[in-house]
């Protein structure tokens, strides 16, 4: 169907203002791209799947084990789940610097947990492992290695 | 250069898109992107400022908040949905889903595919009154579109332009996509690894494709359709192998599309479906489409575009 009315038109200062708002996002993305961090969001670099893998390497992958009040001798795995502790795998990955420096972090998780999930067995220790899977031209070979970031205890 | 950021564009397709992008904000706070939720629940200790919550001060979140930002959004979207107060409604959709999606991010990690339809939030509610079958051609309805599929391209180049910055130029032959698969592979792409060649071969081609991006907006029509319907394809595909869909910026490639033509379509094909099945003749059929043109949305209350 052709157009029936006539075109709205914009005068020269809304042109203006519409034009400055988009050079100022361009140089905050491209500032976001080139020298900014994730912490420049929403600018942020678009860094999905930007880092290397060696292919000889090993994949990380984090997980958690607990302890809890029903078996507290037994370490089992645990979920690292929004609606389980609050927080997903990759935010706890984020931060394992900072959870080796000060493991009391993990304590917030169990309390996290009992807030989330009140019907379940109570956290009452934590640990926090990496799972090195070995990569030989590109593909994985079977064999992994676990690393102990962190272990928390209930006072 | 002016021009082109101003090409006049028919109303019906931004109030179509816009339609489009606000129940996606529905779908999207109720469903998809809900960390910020449970956000509201974790330790303070856990909260990582980003630079615009430094910028504006903004706390950790708390379970009030959150209920705040996610209830807030999914009315205004509602609201925004059906093209009244496009200014107000979209406004408060803008604050209240950047705020949630910061609260989502700023605990550790940001996810990559949500700045093209902060763009788009941002300056949808710069056009007033628009409805579905709307024919006018508007600047600033043409402007929206247009930024939306500056953001939207963006989206791709910059991020190849991330790879080489990340992962160094080697990003190409690196083993990117083996770890990918490895973490979040579905059951049936697994055998890509036993293939490695081929996943290298796949990185080149989406390191290609992205670098030349841009091109999309010097090819003629039928091509540019066609390099969306590829972007899509490269999308679906994506979503089989490792789950992983950047559905806001999906929203933000129906820019390019003529959504009034598709809606156009849509409904006489849907016109003649009914009228073929209780067996009405072609005249009652047309005084269907000129009720249903009744029917459409009023133009909406807070002003028309300028």
């Amino acid at each position: 169907m052709a157009p029936t009315a006539k075109t709205q038109r914009l005068r020269p200062a809304a042109k203006a203002w519409r034009a400055a708002a988009v050079v100022a996002m361009t140089v905050l993305f491209l500032g976001g791209t080139t020298v900014g961090d994730d912490d420049w969001w929403p600018f942020s670099p678009w860094r999905m799947f930007s880092t290397s893998t060696s292919p000889n390497g090993a994949v990380r992958s984090t997980f958690i084990q607990v302890r809890t009040a029903n078996a507290p001798e037994m370490w089992a795995q645990a979920p690292i789940n929004p609606d389980s502790v609050g927080l997903n795998r990759a935010e706890v990955e984020g931060n394992l610097d900072r959870i080796a420096r000060d493991p009391a972090m993990l304590g917030t998780l169990a309390a996290s947990h009992a807030k989330l999930r009140p019907h379940e067995a109570a956290w009452i220790g934590i640990r926090v492992l990496i799972r090195n899977y070995a990569l030989k031209g590109g593909g994985p070979t079977g064999e992994y290695r676990d690393d102990l970031v962190a272990e928390w205890a209930a006072p | 250069m002016t021009r082109w950021l101003f090409t006049a564009m028919p109303l019906g397709r931004l109030a179509i898109f816009r339609t489009l992008v606000y129940l996606y904000v529905v779908i999207d706070v109720l469903w998809l992107q809900t960390s910020g939720w449970y956000h509201g629940y974790v330790d303070p200790i856990w909260y990582e400022p980003l630079r615009l919550g430094q910028l504006l001060h903004l706390p950790a979140a708390t379970v009030v908040l959150v209920q705040t930002l996610k209830w807030g959004s999914v009315a205004a979207a509602l609201v925004a949905a059906t093209g009244r107060l496009p200014r107000l409604a979209g406004t408060v959709v803008a604050v209240c889903w950047i705020w949630y999606m910061y609260v989502a991010y700023a605990y550790g990690k940001v996810d990559h595919d949500r700045g093209d339809f902060v763009v788009a939030l941002l300056l949808l509610p710069t056009v007033g009154s628009a409805y579905w079958r709307d024919r006018r051609l508007s600047e600033a309805a043409g402007f929206v579109l247009r930024a939306a599929q500056l953001a939207a391209i963006a989206t791709y180049f910059l991020s190849a332009w991330a790879k080489v910055r990340f992962g160094g130029w080697e990003w190409v032959n690196s083993a990117t996509m083996a770890r990918a698969v490895v973490r979040r592979g579905t059951p049936w792409v697994k055998w890509l690894l036993d293939v490695p060649e081929l996943l290298h071969l796949t990185q080149w081609g989406l390191f290609v494709a992205e670098m030349s991006s841009p091109l999309i907006f010097v090819v003629p029509e039928k091509w540019r359709r066609r390099m969306v319907m590829g972007w899509f394809a490269f999308h679906a595909v994506t979503y089989a192998s490792i789950t992983i869909a950047f559905w806001p910026h999906l929203v933000m490639m129906l820019a390019f599309l003529p959504l009034e033509t598709y809606a156009d379509r849509f409904r006489s094909w849907s016109l003649t479906r009914r009228s073929g099945r209780v067996g009405v003749d072609a005249g009652e059929a047309a005084a269907g489409e000129a009720a249903a043109g009744e029917r459409m949305p009023e133009a909406a209350a807070d002003g028309g575009a300028r």
